[in-house]
């Protein structure tokens, strides 16, 4: 089922507010400020910028200071296992709504590319001179509630 | 390492927590529904970085992965191709990464031998366990996927591999994926960690 720039867009924010939300409880538990703003981006969201690739360099240099913290997460979380049955909806050969690719791929919008291919924005891993085009909409609906996969009906050569 | 893409910020898709998903190209399968069949026969998509750099690459998610309980799953393609080098990851990223791989099964024994004993999860797209179906299907038979799936039941913990059956249109219905999965049952595997789905076209 492929989606739309505006549906993509619109995944692509809603996955940006969630991770944003996971990185302010890391920062609270760590005891540190991230400063976050209201998105000022009205154009389109690739699920991620260099604001939020900020806030995630931060969270990581700390965690290496407070190495105890990250191995307390770790302890908390274990007993999760590899998965709750229901959750697991998607072949990981799928794409994620989030198309935020990065080493080849399909070229995505990459404003905040950085020519020294340093890890900045949604970076896809292109050419400098490679002329970018907007992101490829996505094949697959990856309603995560449903335990249903679309396949595109592809044609053997 | 040779790798298609890196797909970050993948939040309860290939398994619990944010992962990132790192896709190697290659696949000894010919799946009808393959999703990722045009993707696998560019050539000019593939890149290849050392382990080093690659996790150099992903480490940018460290935060996430310890506070989720997430990690790298590696897919593709079949990425059991490539054993040596997610093992020589393996044996260099931080230890606190849950790493996962996403594989049909369909290879050799001992290139999945060395990955149980380093700890990985995987997740196991199944086909179908009739012979006749899974080779109209993938164009392969399933003999190496039934013993490595033995392999997977004998060695690794129950809650660190799934399996997925899948309804596939125009090869294995509803009654076809209710045998398969009365055949894993038979091999003793949990019913838990068995995951019906369907491909819709």
């Amino acid at each position: 089922m492929r989606k739309s720039l505006e549906q993509q867009d619109s995944l692509n924010k809603a996955r940006c507010k969630q991770l944003k939300d996971i990185r302010k409880n890391m920062a609270d538990e760590l005891g540190i400020s991230l400063n976050q703003t209201e998105c000022q981006n009205n154009g389109y969201c690739s699920g991620t910028c260099p604001k939020c690739q900020a806030e995630e360099k931060l969270l990581n240099d700390t965690i290496k200071k407070q190495q105890h913290k990250g191995n307390t997460w770790k302890q908390k979380t274990m007993v999760a296992g590899l998965l709750v049955a229901t959750t697991l909806t998607m072949s990981s050969c799928t794409l994620n709504s989030n198309d935020n690719l990065e080493l080849g791929g399909e070229a995505v919008i990459d404003e905040n590319i950085d020519n020294n291919n340093q890890l900045n924005g949604d970076v896809a891993w292109t050419d400098e001179d490679e002329e970018q085009t907007p992101p490829v909409d996505q094949e697959c609906d990856t309603n995560s509630n449903s335990s249903t996969i679309y396949f595109r009906d592809y044609v053997k050569p | 390492m040779k790798i298609h893409w890196i797909n970050r910020h993948r939040i309860n898709i290939d398994g619990v927590g944010i992962t990132s998903l790192v896709a190697l190209p290659g696949c000894p399968l010919s799946c009808a529904y393959c999703i990722n069949n045009e993707l696998l026969q560019r050539d000019d998509l593939i890149k290849t970085i050392s382990e080093e750099d690659l996790i150099g690459q992903l480490s940018i998610d460290h935060s996430y992965f310890l506070y989720t309980n997430g990690g790298i799953t590696f897919g593709g393609g079949e990425p059991l191709l490539q054993w040596k080098n997610l093992l020589r990851f393996a044996s260099l990223c931080p230890s606190e990464w849950n790493l996962t791989i996403e594989t049909s099964l369909n290879i050799p024994t001992n290139y999945l031998e060395p990955l149980i004993q380093k700890n990985f999860s995987f997740i196991i797209d199944i086909k179908s366990m009739d012979p006749q179906i899974y080779k109209e299907y993938t164009g392969e038979n399933n003999d190496q996927v039934i013993t490595n799936l033995k392999l997977i039941k004998q060695w690794v913990p129950f809650n660190s591999y799934a399996i997925k059956v899948p309804i596939i249109p125009g090869y294995a219905d509803e009654n076809s994926q209710q045998d398969s999965i009365c055949k894993l049952k038979g091999f003793g595997i949990n019913e838990e960690i068995i995951v019906p789905f369907t491909y819709i076209k």
